[in-house]
């Protein structure tokens, strides 16, 4: 049993101010063209705080160059994946300054509390049930392997899902309500690096696939080169259990030196 | 459960199913309440039977019974969710290590990308 297999191990108590890995129930939003979705007219009560249905509302009129927008609105639990430095970024800046400008800490960190003009908004993806996943395969999002999503865990307080961070959105701190559950912290550590995994570093998966590889043992090896001039090692580790395969591009001619600038 | 249908007609008049009528005893003239569970469910009855006192019932029994996430629904609509004050008054100073300057080939190397994508949907 694992962080992902075990709520005891995946949920914690919560901290004392929001934190990444704190579920929430929270609007969020997708911005679409206007038609892609059926308007209704505003307002509306509000959608039912499961995210199971939403509000479609168009944002304003006119036919200019620019495509006509619509704002899809949801109520549901969502995950807050801000970085918890992010999260009181401002907030740290401004008693920097107030230490600096001689205030004592104590006194810095109660004006600093007081100003809700810091850190006004946190990063948050919605956790959505797994019938909604579309082109993944669901024992892939629950093992935490699927690019883009990160599993929730069946737990006392909160129910299996996945969260969808291709849905990340800035949210207002007074609109979030919760915590329903907090992630622990190897959870959040796993939510980390699926956020960016997701967002920057789609390719470091190549990275984690020699990380795997390390302590196995090499079985059986056999170098090509394929059909673009490249080096193609295939590594057998551990008698078959598992496989790598390394690629070298061809090494490039050095080109003739450019007039520089010079600095 | 008995259930009836009747028609929207213009401007949204309607009719009462005769049976209906005749059981809640609606006279001509009588008031009728009607509750928004959701955009296109209503509670409807006499307004002397006050449907707006057990529409949240209602809209809770709808609500976790056809959620997807029904411990999060059952948790919401008996307030034990806490909620948690969220304009910082309990912020606390955090100092992160300080990671040193990276270069720009550190960058470089740490954000090169392979040219993996197989297709792309082009704009129109």
């Amino acid at each position: 049993m694992g962080v992902l297999d075990d709520p005891a191990l995946y949920y914690a108590p919560p901290q004392d101010d929001w934190a990444q890995g704190d579920i929430v129930v929270v609007p969020t939003v997708v911005l679409r063209a206007r038609g892609e979705r059926t308007a209704a007219v505003y307002p509306q009560p509000a959608p039912p705080p499961d995210g199971s249905s939403s509000v479609v509302y168009d944002l304003w009129a006119g036919d200019g160059p620019l495509p006509a927008s619509a704002a899809e609105c949801w109520l549901g639990p969502a995950v807050v994946v801000s970085d918890d430095c992010a999260i009181d970024k401002e907030f740290n800046a401004r008693v920097d300054e107030l230490l600096a400008a001689g205030c004592a800490e104590a006194e810095a960190i109660e004006v600093a509390r007081q100003d809700e003009s810091l850190d006004r908004t946190l990063l948050v993806a919605p956790v959505l049930p797994y019938g909604q996943l579309r082109f993944t395969r669901e024992d892939a999002v629950r093992t935490a392997q699927a690019v883009g999503y990160f599993p929730v865990v069946d737990g006392p307080e909160m129910d299996e899902g996945y969260v969808d961070l291709g849905r990340i959105v800035p949210v207002s701190r007074h609109l979030l309500f919760g915590p329903v559950a907090c992630l622990s912290e190897g959870a959040r550590s796993i939510l980390r690096w699926k956020v960016a995994q997701y967002c920057a570093a789609r390719n470091l998966s190549v990275d984690a696939q020699i990380a795997a590889a390390v302590g196995r043992t090499i079985t059986r090896m056999q170098a090509v080169e394929d059909s673009k001039r490249r080096l193609v090692v295939d590594l057998e580790l551990d008698g078959g259990a598992a496989r790598l395969r390394l690629r070298q591009e061809p090494r490039k001619e050095e080109a003739p030196p450019a007039r520089g600038r010079g600095r | 459960m008995r259930t009836f249908t009747t028609l929207a007609r213009e401007r949204g008049v309607t009719t009462i199913p005769v049976d209906l009528r005749q059981t809640a005893d609606v006279q001509p003239e009588a008031e009728l309440t009607w509750v928004e569970i959701s955009p296109c469910f209503w509670l409807v009855g006499p307004a002397r039977c006050h449907p707006e006192e057990v529409a949240p019932l209602v809209a809770g029994a709808l609500l976790s019974g056809r959620s997807a996430f029904p411990k999060l629904m059952s948790r919401l609509l008996s307030g034990e969710v806490p909620q948690r004050v969220g304009r910082g008054h309990k912020r606390q100073r955090r100092l992160p290590p300080q990671a040193s300057p990276m270069t720009e080939e550190q960058m470089v190397t740490l954000g090169a990308t392979s040219p993996s994508v197989r297709h792309r949907r082009g704009r129109e």
